[in-house]
């Protein structure tokens, strides 16, 4: 192998039913800004997308193995917080049959747990904190000239964004300044991929996302400041891709797409000007999209757009600093469903301080939006590490693992969803293991009081045709396409 | 054997209620007062876990929740269609009447609303959907063909304009799209409807005579349309368009008896099914009968379920001229 860096994206998403498995194939936008800026580097990289492994049976040991068979000796791996635990055991078998490796973890799967992860997972040397550009680049290069030279152990203290292992000590270094200009990075490196496996094509605006949101993770680990994209670096992102296989469907998959009127003006205006009919995908956020900005938006190709409501209570949506009303969700729900050819809204659901009544409110504020042609898109809260939510019921309220219900985002694809329930297999059961050991490395799996908090609301959701039950998979206004990301 | 018309059990009556409420400015002030007792009113069953959810609303919710219900327009996205469609409503000589009950999807539809006049109206005290294309409203006085739509379960009167407008514009036919809800609830509203197609298909519209009579039905509306158009009024129709669905009977067993009564001198039919439809045995043993009595038979087989399936409606069209008797 003559790669430099193995680089290996594990961000995906695969559920599985009890007579299919279904699986949406993003790009793995992250890993391939990664990607990019190693090879800008100089450094050779053998790029490896678990989504594209044809394994019939992608979540086991042997395929994993066989996946990364002649990998180089300085492993990148990225992923999520639902294949965390997974990359964990898959990891520790690597180790073993490459005792030599370097074993570094990415992505948001790890972020803010980095220490007691190295505590726990002894096969893993370090694991990258903040953007991947400056950090993977300086990580490689130290890990490739202490090979070089024969040091041992490695010293990693000059490597920004790391956290390691210094003989039975676990070291944090300071976090590289963010990227300021992000126009001056290079595009993602679509030429280490078959694109033509990838229908629709996931770009960001943007970096990070200056709202509050108790429930979010990706606010914090951007430290809730977001930095924009210029509209003519997207418009030539878009250009590129199109040229290179055809593409014409987009998916934006950063919160902060509608950061303000202007800016969004200014992008469609780019996008309007690229010479091929682009369609594309947003997000938008309730109190930044005025009749202007959508009618704009539908104009240059918008034609689906995603709101995170999250409630139909107002004391919910304060509590959890959302900066709108229900009343304001209505709204502009409403008008959007005049603008847009697709709508869709999130509702979280499953807030341990949300009593019935709140609760109620919710499920009334589904319904009128799904009367109005809205794609409701529910989401059971996740108690992911990095939120504000988890930090604040950290250490004071019971965590209940339930083999039965996962968040969408914590699906891990050893599940099998059956008739509204979930089962884990046998063959599996490792996985999990692991996981229930260890509520404090993979909250998201977790809740807060079952038997009162979360069943009885799933079971009026399900009720509503939100979810779907045992014996009627009915589902109306919904599909399961609510893991966050645009779908093609 | 008439097929039973699956009921879905999932609770609609708030999306009734809202959605009547946003047609009619008094029964929403009725509803914003007390959804409860203006539900009760308007025949609108309502489950306790919806009660539950009414009363734990406030007015001023309830007020915006109606108002800012935008009724569709287009039925484009199924899986809204299957949500609302128990609940669409339109006021006719100002009154709102259900339209449609239960859910099992609709075909793909390949375009948006045609640009024609659209407008509810009544015929014969049936609640209709008209779609006049614009050069054949411009002369009131040239004859136009007409095609009397059924739609099928979760779907409204409007899905036919959705399926059709575009080719109804292309090709100058008129459009009516016939409400069955209330009739499909029992054997004489079944009977009284047959009867009622054939009138709405002779009797003109607008004081014009139609210059060719066509039948659709999509899904559950497929036993109505083979009534209608091969058993009881054959000779009131030039075609026949079945989305899906089987005519009832055992097609694969009985063949003989499922087709008893089939006319002599039957319309041409169009018939579309989905190898993936549930009664998709049902549908080819039918297609085999019509051949066998030597029926003028189109058969297009979608792959997948009809209800997923783009359909060339021009082509549909150009196939029922073509054969038109």
């Amino acid at each position: 192998m003559s790669a430099d860096v193995t680089l290996v994206n594990l961000n995906m998403l695969f559920v599985r039913y009890v007579d299919r498995a279904e699986r949406e194939i993003h790009l793995p936008l992250g890993p391939l800004y990664v990607a990019a800026a190693l090879e800008r580097a100089g450094l050779e990289v053998d790029f490896r997308d678990y989504q594209s492994c044809d394994a019939r049976e992608l979540l086991s040991e042997a395929s994993i193995g066989g996946f990364l068979e002649g990998a180089a000796d300085i492993l990148f791996v990225s992923c999520m917080a639902n294949l965390l635990p997974f990359t964990v055991l898959a990891l520790r078998r690597y180790r073993a049959a490459n005792p030599d490796a370097f074993i570094a973890l990415g992505g948001v799967g790890p972020a803010s747990i980095e220490r007691p992860l190295l505590e726990a997972f002894p096969w893993i040397d370090a694991i990258a904190v903040g953007e991947g550009e400056r950090t993977s680049v300086a990580l490689a290069r130290a890990v490739k000239e202490a090979r070089k030279s024969g040091s041992n152990p490695i010293d990693l203290s000059a490597v920004p964004g790391i956290v390691w292992r210094r003989g039975g000590e676990i070291v944090s270094n300071p976090r590289p300044p963010r990227i300021e200009q992000l126009d001056g990075e290079p595009l993602p490196a679509w030429h280490l991929l078959d694109l033509s496996r990838y229908r629709g094509m996931n770009m960001i605006s943007s970096r990070g996302c200056p709202y509050p949101c108790t429930f979010c993770s990706v606010a914090p680990i951007w430290g809730r400041r977001p930095l924009l994209r210029s509209a003519d670096s997207i418009a030539a992102e878009m250009a590129s891709l199109h040229e290179l296989c055809g593409a014409e469907l987009f998916l934006f998959q950063d919160e902060y797409f509608v950061s303000s009127a202007a800016r969004v003006k200014e992008v469609c205006r780019a996008i309007r000007g690229l010479g091929f009919p682009a369609r594309w995908k947003a997000f938008g956020r309730i109190d930044l999209t005025d009749p202007a900005t959508m009618q704009e938006m539908a104009e240059a190709g918008c034609v689906e757009i995603r709101y995170g409501v999250e409630s139909g209570c107002a004391e919910v949506l304060s509590r959890t600093r959302k900066g709108f009303t229900p009343e304001q969700a209505l709204d502009v729900l409403s008008l959007a469903v005049g603008i847009f050819p697709g709508v869709d809204a999130f509702y979280m659901w499953g807030f341990p301080f949300e009593d019935r009544g709140q609760f109620q409110q919710t499920l009334l504020h589904m319904i009128a939006a799904r009367a109005m042609g809205v794609r409701i898109l529910p989401s059971l809260l996740a108690l992911l590490p990095q939120t504000t939510i988890y930090e604040e019921l950290k250490g004071s309220a019971r965590l209940e693992f339930c083999p039965e219900l996962f968040p969408e985002y914590m699906l891990t694809g050893c599940e099998v969803c059956d008739g509204g329930r979930m089962r884990i297999a046998d063959e599996h059961c490792e996985v999990y293991d692991l996981v229930a050991s260890h509520p404090e490395l993979f909250p998201g799996f977790f809740h807060v009081d079952v038997e009162h908090n979360i069943l009885p609301k799933y079971r009026l959701l399900q009720k509503f045709g939100f979810y779907s039950s045992e014996g009627r998979t009915e589902l109306l206004g919904s599909d399961i396409d609510c893991c966050g990301a645009h779908s093609p | 054997m008439r097929r039973a018309v699956p009921v879905s059990e999932l609770p609609v009556g708030i999306e009734q209620l809202l959605t009547i409420a946003a047609l009619d400015a008094a029964f929403l002030e009725h509803v914003a007062a007390d959804p409860v007792a203006a539900a009760a009113a308007r025949g609108i069953r309502l489950d306790e876990a919806e009660v539950a959810l009414l009363r734990n609303a406030t007015p001023a919710l309830l007020r915006q929740m109606a108002e800012r219900l935008v009724v569709p327009k287009t039925i484009g996205r199924g899986t809204f269609m299957k949500a609302v469609a128990a609940s669409i409503v339109a006021m006719v000589t100002g009154k709102a009447f259900l339209l449609c009950s239960g859910c099992t999807g609709a075909d793909t539809f390949e375009s948006e609303g045609g640009t024609g006049r659209q407008q509810w109206v009544t015929y014969d005290g049936h609640t209709c959907y008209l779609y006049v294309p614009k050069q054949v409203d411009a002369d009131a006085s040239m004859p136009a063909p007409i095609m009397v739509a059924l739609h099928g379960e979760g779907e409204t009167c409007l899905s036919n304009v959705q399926r059709w407008a575009q080719t109804a514009d292309n090709y100058g036919f008129i459009l009516l799209s016939v409400n069955w809800t209330e009739e499909a609830t029992s054997d004489a509203g079944v009977d009284k409807l047959v009867q009622a197609l054939a009138s709405l298909a002779t009797m003109g519209l607008e004081g014009r005579m139609p210059s060719g009579r066509f039948l659709c039905s999509r899904g559950t509306a497929t036993p109505l349309a083979y009534r209608s158009g091969l058993v009881v009024h054959p000779l009131a129709w030039d075609g026949v368009v079945m989305l899906g669905g089987v005519p009832d009977g055992d097609w694969v067993n009985q063949p003989a008896q499922a087709s008893e009564g089939i006319s002599d001198d039957p319309p041409a039919v169009y018939y579309v099914s989905g190898d993936a439809d549930p009664d998709f045995q049902q549908a080819k043993a039918c297609v085999a009968r019509l051949n066998e009595l030597d029926v003028v038979c189109g058969h297009q087989i979608v792959s997948g379920e009809t209800s997923a399936a783009i359909l060339e409606f021009a082509s549909i069209w150009l196939w029922l001229v073509q054969h038109k008797r």
